[in-house]
C-alpha cells in the first residue's frame, strides 16, 4: 500500500503529538504526584508510537515504547519523578522531534538512539535513582550498567576508557572555569561519558577540590596527563581503566523484564482505545492544505474586487434593483471574507507554548531562577503572522533571560525576589495584535548604548532616552560584552526588527533601570485585505491603511508652523511633525491652501501626513508589486479599486 | 523560431513568441512616483497587477509616437508588461534569416533580415534581468 498520502497527516500529527508531550511533561515535573497527567501523556505516547508504527517507522516506535516502559512505571508507583528523569525524557522528545523532521525533509539521516535507549532501560531498573545517591559520594566513581556498555562498546571498537581524577590546587578560585577547560581538553580528544559530579554541578562549583569524568579516546595515557596538566591551578590527575564485565549479564536480564511489560501492556491497551475514541468526538476538524486555503483567500480577494466594481457601476447608473441584489452580496461576500480570515487564524497559543519547555532549560542552562508567565495565549493571528513571529520571540525571550534577568545573589542584593519573572502577553487592540515581552530584570543601560551608538558613529546629542534606548535596533548594534551560547552571537535585535516590519508589525523597547525591560510588538491581525483610507496627492490616488490612522484633519497651509526647521501644527495643544506626501513621493502638488492632514501613529511616534484630497474610505485587498519594484520602499503593495484601476498602498512606517 | 515583430519609432523590433504571454491594447496605467523613469507604472490585468516597462525608454529609442500596445512577458513566474508603439505581426522566421551583429548591447540576440526592412531581435531573458 502507498503510504506517502498518511505521511504528510503522521508528520502534522507527530509534532502535536509531541508539543502536547512536551507541554504534559513539564506539568507533571510540577506536579508528580497527578496521575491524570501521567494516563494523558501515557494517552499520547502511545499514538504516537502506534502511528509510527503502523507507517513502519520502527525507531520512532521503539523509542516511544520505551518512554511508555518508563511512564508505566510511574503509574504503578515503582518509580518517583525526579528532575533527571524528566531531562531524559526531555531528551527523547527532543530526539523523536528531530527524528520527525528528518523524515519531513526525506533526508535519510539516521539518529543513533542506542544511548537513550540504555539511558531509559535505567530508569526502568530504578538505576537512576540509585545513582544520584551516589553522586554525593563524589570519588567514587561507580558504574552503572550503561557506563558498563559503553565500557564495552567502546572496547569493542578500540577506544581507551578511562576515569580522570583531577585534583585542583587549594587555593583554585575559578574552579568552575578549571573544570570546564579540563572537561573541553578532554572533549577535543575523545568523547565524555559522565561527570561525577553531574556536568550543571561542575558549572556551578557545587564541588570540592575534585571531580571525576569518565572519557573515551584513543589517545594514551601519558598524553592525556600532560594534556590536563597543562591547565594552571591543577594539582594532580589519577587516570584509572574501569572494566565492564559484568554488564553483559545484566543487559540480558534487562530484557527478560521488558518481555514482561510487554505482555501487561496489552491487557491495558483496550480500555485506552476506548477512551481514544470518546477524545475524537469531541473536536472534530478537517486538515486543509495551507496553499488551498491561500488560494481560496485569493477568490475571496478577487470577489471582494468585483463586488465593489459592480457597486460602482450601479451607483453611476442609479439601477435600483440592482443595488439592492448587490447589498445582499455585499453581505454575503463580507460574511465570506470573515470565515476565510477566520480560518487562517491560529491561536498564538501555536508559537507560545513551546516557551515554558525553553524557559526551564535556560534558566538550568544559565543557573538563573526564572518564572514565564504566559497571558492570553488564545490572541489569534494570521497563519503566516503565526509562522514566522516565533523566531523573533525565541531571541526576544533568550535576551531577557540571558542579559534582562539578574543571577538570584544579584536580585536579591536590588531588593527584588530572587525568582526573575519572564512576561509574555499577546492581547488585539484595534485591528493590531499586541506581543509585549517583559522582563523585571536589570533594564537597558543607557549610557553604555550612548557610548556603544557613539563608537559606530551615531551623533546621540538631541536624543531622547526613548529615542537611544530604541537605537537597539539598529543594525549592528550588540552592546553584551560576552558572547555566550545563549545570545549575543551577532544576530542582534536588528534581525527581530527586520522580521517584524517584514510582517508589517513595528517593535519598541520600553526600559527602566533596575526595574526591567518590556518590548513591544504590533502586528497586523490579517495580512491581505484590509480597510483602507484613499487620498490624493498631486492627483494620483493612493491607499493608507486604516490601522495606522489616528484622524484626519482639515487644515488651511498657513497653519503650518516652522519650528527647528521643521514643519509642524499644533492640534489640541499637541505639537505634530509634518511630513509633506508630495516631497516624500517626489511630486509636484496642488496650489490649494485648503489641505487635509491625516494623523498617523507609528510606535510612540505621531506624524501627520498632508495630502490634497480625501476620496473614502473602502476594504481593499493587498497584492503585491513585482520583483522590479522591490526595491521602493514607500509601498507595501498595490490594490484594485473598484473602478478597475490599480492604487499604491503607502507603507507608513516607511514614510515617518 | 517564431517573432513578434514591433514597433517602437522609426524602427522594428522582436521577440521570441516563446517568451510571450499575449499582447494587449493600451490599458489605464497607475504612475509610481517614485519608480525608475524607465518603469511606466502598473496596470490591472485581469484582476493581476503587473508591472508595465516603457521599453523605448529602457531601450534608450527616440519616439513620439502615442504607445498602442503592451505586450505581456513572463519571467520568473512574474508576468510584466512591455509597452511599445505598436505590434505589427507574429512571424515564422528561419534561422538562416537570423545575422549576429556586434553589438554591446546584452539585450540584443541579432537582427533578422527581411529583405525589405530588417528587424533588431531582442534577447528576452537578459531584457528582464
Amino acid at each position: 500500500m502507498d503510504m506517502s498520502q498518511y505521511l504528510d497527516v503522521f508528520l502534522e500529527e507527530s509534532s502535536e503529538n509531541l508539543q502536547t508531550l512536551n507541554e504534559n511533561i513539564l506539568e507533571l515535573e510540577k506536579n508528580p504526584e497527578d496521575k491524570d497527567i501521567i494516563n494523558s501523556i501515557f494517552r499520547v505516547a502511545h499514538t504516537l508510537k502506534g502511528m509510527a508504527g503502523s507507517m513502519g517507522f520502527t525507531d520512532v516506535a521503539e523509542l516511544t515504547h520505551k518512554m511508555e516502559n518508563v511512564l508505566d512505571k510511574f503509574r504503578n508507583d515503582e518509580l518517583k519523578v525526579d528532575s533527571n528523569i524528566i531531562t531524559i525524557l526531555f531528551k527523547c522528545l527532543d530526539t523523536l522531534e528531530s527524528m520527525i523532521e528528518n523524515i519531513r525533509e526525506e533526508s535519510g539521516d539516521i539518529i543513533d538512539i542506542t544511548d537513550l535507549m540504555n539511558l531509559l532501560d535505567n530508569i526502568g531498573k530504578g538505576e537512576l535513582i540509585a545513582k544520584k545517591d551516589e553522586e554525593k559520594k563524589e570519588i567514587d566513581f561507580v558504574l552503572n550498567e550503561f557506563d558498563k556498555n559503553i565500557v564495552n562498546q567502546a572496547k569493542e571498537r578500540n577506544y581507551n576508557v578511562y576515569i580522570a581524577e583531577v585534583i585542583l590546587t587549594k587555593d583554585c578560585l575559578l574552579k568552575s572555569a578549571r573544570a570546564f577547560l579540563v572537561y573541553k581538553t578532554l572533549e577535543d580528544i575523545g568523547e565524555i561519558v559522565k561527570t561525577i559530579p553531574a556536568v550543571d554541578d561542575l558549572e556551578q562549583e557545587k564541588f570540592e577540590d575534585r571531580f571525576n569524568i569518565m572519557f573515551l579516546t584513543q589517545k594514551h595515557e601519558e598524553e592525556i596527563i600532560k594534556l590536563i596538566t597543562s591547565i594552571s591551578e591543577i594539582e594532580k590527575v589519577n587516570l584509572s581503566s574501569p572494566t565492564g564485565d559484568e554488564a553483559k549479564q545484566e543487559v540480558k536480564i534487562n530484557n527478560k523484564v521488558l518481555n514482561e511489560e510487554q505482555t501487561k501492556k496489552g491487557e491495558t491497551k483496550t480500555i485506552k482505545n476506548k477512551e481514544e475514541e470518546k477524545n475524537k468526538k469531541a473536536h472534530q476538524s478537517v486538515r486543509v492544505d495551507l496553499e488551498r486555503l491561500d488560494k481560496f483567500m485569493n477568490l475571496v480577494g478577487e470577489l471582494v474586487i468585483h463586488r465593489t466594481r459592480l457597486e460602482q457601476i450601479s451607483n453611476n447608473h442609479r439601477l435600483t434593483d440592482l443595488h439592492e441584489t448587490l447589498e445582499q452580496v455585499g453581505r454575503i461576500t463580507s460574511d465570506l471574507q470573515d470565515l476565510v480570515m477566520k480560518v487562517r487564524m491560529l491561536p498564538v497559543e501555536r508559537v507560545f507554548n513551546r516557551f515554558p519547555r525553553m524557559i526551564r532549560d535556560l534558566s538550568q542552562e544559565l543557573g538563573k531562577e526564572i518564572e514565564l508567565i504566559i497571558k492570553g495565549e488564545d490572541t489569534e493571528l494570521d497563519r503566516t503572522v503565526i509562522d514566522e513571529i516565533g523566531e523573533p520571540l525565541v531571541h526576544l525571550i533568550r535576551n531577557a533571560a540571558d542579559h534582562g534577568i539578574e543571577n538570584s545573589d544579584e536580585r536579591i542584593k536590588a531588593g527584588k525576589p530572587s525568582k526573575g519573572t519572564i512576561k509574555l502577553i499577546a492581547y488585539q487592540e484595534g485591528n493590531k495584535a499586541i506581543i509585549k515581552v517583559e522582563d523585571d530584570g536589570k533594564g537597558l543601560d543607557v549610557d553604555k548604548i550612548k557610548k556603544k551608538a557613539e563608537n559606530i558613529g551615531i551623533d546621540t546629542t538631541g536624543m531622547t532616552e526613548a529615542d537611544i534606548k530604541n537605537l537597539i535596533f539598529m543594525q549592528g548594534f550588540s552592546t553584551s560584552e560576552k558572547v555566550t551560547d545563549i545570545s549575543g552571537r551577532g544576530v542582534g535585535m536588528d534581525v527581530v526588527k527586520t522580521k517584524i516590519s517584514n510582517l508589517g508589525g513595528t517593535i519598541e523597547v520600553i526600559s527602566e533601570k533596575g526595574k526591567g525591560t518590556s518590548f513591544i510588538i504590533r502586528l497586523p491581525l490579517t495580512l491581505s485585505i484590509i480597510q483602507a483610507l484613499l487620498v490624493n496627492v498631486g492627483g494620483e490616488t493612493f491607499a493608507i491603511s486604516l490601522g495606522f490612522i489616528d484622524r484626519v484633519i482639515n487644515i488651511n497651509m498657513n497653519e503650518i508652523k516652522l519650528t527647528n526647521n521643521r514643519e509642524v501644527i499644533l492640534y489640541r495643544d499637541r505639537i505634530i511633525p509634518i511630513v509633506r506626501l508630495s516631497d516624500k513621493l517626489n511630486m509636484t502638488t496642488g496650489d490649494s491652501t485648503n489641505k487635509f492632514v491625516v494623523i498617523v501613529k507609528v510606535g510612540e511616534k505621531t506624524v501627520g501626513l498632508l495630502v490634497d484630497g480625501l476620496l473614502g474610505q473602502q476594504e481593499i485587498v493587498i497584492k503585491p508589486i513585482g520583483k522590479l519594484l522591490q526595491n521602493l520602499k514607500e509601498y507595501v503593495g498595490a490594490t484594485i479599486l473598484g473602478d478597475g484601476l490599480v492604487t499604491l498602498i503607502l507603507d507608513v512606517a516607511a514614510l515617518v | 523560431m517564431q517573432v513578434v515583430i514591433f514597433n517602437i519609432g522609426k524602427e522594428k523590433y522582436a521577440l521570441e513568441t516563446r517568451l510571450v504571454h499575449g499582447i494587449e491594447k493600451m490599458m489605464n496605467i497607475t504612475n509610481i512616483p517614485t519608480a525608475p523613469y524607465y518603469i511606466s507604472g502598473l496596470a490591472n490585468l485581469r484582476g493581476s497587477i503587473i508591472t508595465v516597462l516603457d521599453l523605448k525608454k529602457y531601450l534608450n529609442i527616440y519616439s513620439d509616437n502615442e504607445p498602442e500596445n503592451i505586450i505581456i512577458v513572463e519571467n520568473d513566474e512574474e508576468k510584466i508588461g512591455l509597452m511599445v508603439d505598436s505590434v505589427q505581426e507574429v512571424v515564422e522566421v528561419s534561422d538562416d534569416m537570423l545575422e549576429k551583429v556586434n553589438t554591446e548591447s546584452a539585450y540584443i540576440k541579432g537582427v533578422i533580415n527581411f529583405k525589405e526592412y530588417i528587424v533588431t531581435l531582442l534577447d528576452g531573458e537578459n531584457l528582464l534581468k
